[in-house]
């Protein structure tokens, strides 16, 4: 072989290994290209998920209802820990954490050893300043309720998976929820970031702040009284509403049993329950106000109208109805003050079965308010007419045979002290974004117009006088201010007959009754003891957080009225 | 010839040495604002921590508890004072005529 043949030789081997390199160069930047570019960049690119801070609930001064706080987590790498007993002893000491007790718990091979969780702030700062590598620090966001049980059954609380289970926060989890964003970043051999070779900064949207119409004073107020009161009673639950009847805003609601939702894991659902809405009672006497208010707009009776009340007695469909008092004859205002069953069920009896039903259900009743939807709302029970024997003509309109949410009775009651008009309930005032910016606002929403404003205005006249010394519940009044409002003493219907222990004492009012500003319902469920009449047990606390409320409200006492004091300054 | 070469070589150096610094400098100003960014992440998640506080200090419970460790009184009842100007604004409900009373 001479030189030119082993040229040749190398050359061609020579050609031939850089066709295979080409080959492999195409294969790799051309054919392979994306495969390839995805390893390099899944090499030292990381996604980084950017979780949303969850929007707070505030009440109507924007006072903090619910929050999300970052919670720090430390635990530890055992593995390759220099100098264990030393490290261990300074961590101990930074997480005032009894020496021994870390030591103990020390195990060489754990990965993730547990050392303390919701760590301060300054402990975090500390620990890192150690620069002990195997430390590990996870932080958690908890849902945080300042006022612990104060309206729990309203705000409502989070699930496992952070997602509003009830409440507000179910209600409005879309706006509270927030946008994760995402962060992609390029590492160095170290693992640090070079910022410089960001590649996609997608920052997250925070959760909408969420505004109540709730007011935390009259909050606290009622709360407070509904402590009393369970401290009184020992009642098997007790409910207060607070309700501003010109639009439907609902400004405290409180329920017992309660439950605090910064400890809910030992609640029963019991507790749990928003029996506002979602439990229903028969009404009682409360109901009386609106069946004489159909009689009234149908023109069937006026307030000075005499009704003959039998003298206690009134044989009517093979049944009797009594009065707690032999009445005689009185007029309609007087039947209303006096709560007489046998003069409401006559005044019915005039008006008739067919012009009282629509009046009842235009008064909300068999209807849901929608106020927190898909969280059990109860309609109630509203039979339809031909369901209705020949008594129920005279035992519906004083509130049997018939059951209400405790929110649909304020919701009739509101209708009635805003001249006749019903106003959807509701809870949230408005939402803003995370920069304060307003981005939506619920008006009031007016469902329809039951009653003439005349008729309301005559209806407010004669529940004045239920707050009089000659009405039934005299306990409501409230000194400086003229209280319009309603009994109800219903007996529990138990095993297919009406229980003659088991009762639900309520009161229905609002004030001021010329210019109403707040309208409150009072209803305590199977109050223990002697004492179980709506004038007894609910009216007087009625007065006592009424008095509080007008406070609240900046309301103004009338002149001359005993038990205020006036004077020029 | 030489001249020119030691020119296009001088050139070429600056070049390439301005482009390092400028790429120096761009990878600084990166890490600095990353980093500031990360300051400003921590107050915010401080402020929310802080506003987080000041809410359960200032949630009723809290108050009433403090007002029974500190042996105060509770306000109770307040006498309501109304003033007969017309329209003025209602009047501080706090004010209490008996001088009795130390103010509070």
């Amino acid at each position: 072989m001479n030189h030119r043949q082993r040229a040749l030789y190398v050359i061609v081997f020579l050609a031939f290994g850089f066709t295979l390199v080409s080959l492999r160069l195409v294969q790799i930047m051309l054919v392979d290209h994306e495969k390839y570019q995805d390893l390099a960049i899944n090499n030292h690119l990381r996604r980084i998920e950017l979780p949303p801070h969850r929007g707070a609930i505030v009440d109507s001064a924007f006072n903090t209802l619910a929050q999300t706080r970052i919670i720090n987590d430390i635990y530890l790498d055992c593995q390759d820990l220099k100098d264990p007993e030393e490290t261990l002893k300074q961590i101990a000491s930074i997480l005032e954490l009894p020496a021994d007790q870390l030591a103990k718990s020390y195990n060489p091979e754990a990965r993730y050893l547990p050392l303390r969780k919701d760590v301060e702030e300054k402990m975090v700062v500390a620990l890192r300043e150690l620069k002990v590598r195997n430390l590990i620090f996870k932080e958690t966001s908890v849902r945080s309720y300042p006022n612990g049980a104060h309206a729990s059954h309203l705000i409502g609380f989070l699930g496992d998976d952070n997602r509003g289970a009830s409440g507000i926060e179910k209600q409005m989890n879309s706006y509270l929820r927030g946008i994760p964003g995402e962060l992609w970043i390029e590492k160095d051999r170290k693992g640090k970031e070079i910022a410089a070779y960001r590649r996609k900064d997608l920052q997250p949207v925070d959760g909408m702040q969420v505004a109540l119409t709730i007011d935390l004073s009259i909050q606290h107020i009622i709360e407070d009284q509904l402590d009393k009161l369970v401290q009184k009673y020992q009642p098997a639950g007790a409910f207060v509403i607070v309700m501003r009847p010109r639009t439907g805003e609902i400004l405290a609601m409180a329920n017992r049993p309660t439950f605090d939702p910064n400890e809910r894991r030992g609640a029963k659902p019991e507790q749990m329950r928003n029996r506002c809405i979602t439990d229903t009672f028969e009404p009682g006497s409360t109901f009386k106000a609106v069946s004489i208010a159909a009689a009234i707009n149908e023109g069937v009776v006026t307030l000075g109208t005499p009704i003959f009340c039998e003298n206690g007695e009134f044989y009517y469909g093979g049944f009797t109805l009594h009065d707690h008092e032999r009445y005689g004859m009185m007029t309609v205002r007087e039947v209303i003050a006096k709560s007489s069953n046998i003069g409401t069920g006559k005044i019915a009896l005039m008006l008739g079965q067919e012009k009282l039903f629509p009046y009842l259900q235009a008064f909300g009743f068999g209807r849901v308010t929608g106020i927190l939807s898909r969280q059990g709302e109860s309609a109630g029970i509203l039979r339809p007419l031909s369901q209705w024997s020949k008594v129920s003509i005279t035992r519906v309109p004083m509130g049997q045979g018939v059951a209400a949410t405790p929110l649909q009775m304020i919701s009739a009651m509101s209708a009635v002290a805003n001249g006749g008009a019903l106003m959807t309930p509701r809870i949230v005032k408005q939402v803003n974004d995370s920069e304060g910016r307003v981005v939506e606002i619920y008006s009031p929403r007016m469902v329809r117009q039951v009653i003439a404003p005349s008729t309301a205005r005559m209806m407010t006249q004669s529940l004045e006088d239920v707050v009089s010394d000659q009405g039934t519940a005299q306990a409501a009044s409230v000194p400086g201010f003229t209280v319009a409002g309603k009994t109800g003493t219903a007996q529990k219907f138990v095993n297919g007959e009406y229980s003659k222990e088991k009762y639900v004492a309520s009161f229905i009012g609002y004030l001021p009754a010329e210019n109403p500003q707040f309208v409150m319902l009072v209803m305590v469920d199977e109050p223990k003891g002697k004492q179980y009449y709506g004038g007894q047990v609910a009216a007087p606390a009625f007065a006592e957080m009424s008095k509080k409320i007008v406070q609240c409200l900046n309301l103004e006492p009338k002149k001359e009225t005993a038990g205020v004091t006036q004077a020029k300054l | 010839m030489v001249l020119k070469c030691v020119v296009i070589i001088g050139f070429c150096l600056a070049l390439g040495l301005s482009y390092i610094m400028y790429k120096n400098q761009a990878m600084k100003l990166a890490d600095e604002s990353a980093q500031q960014k990360r300051e400003l992440e921590k107050l915010l998640k401080r402020n929310e921590q802080l506003r987080l506080n000041i809410a359960w200090l200032t949630s009723p419970q809290e108050l009433q508890r403090k007002v029974a460790a500190n042996g105060l009184v509770p306000v109770g009842e307040m006498l309501v004072v109304r003033r007969d100007l017309g329209t003025g604004a209602s009047l501080a409900r706090t004010y209490s005529p008996n001088l009795e009373r130390p103010p509070r």
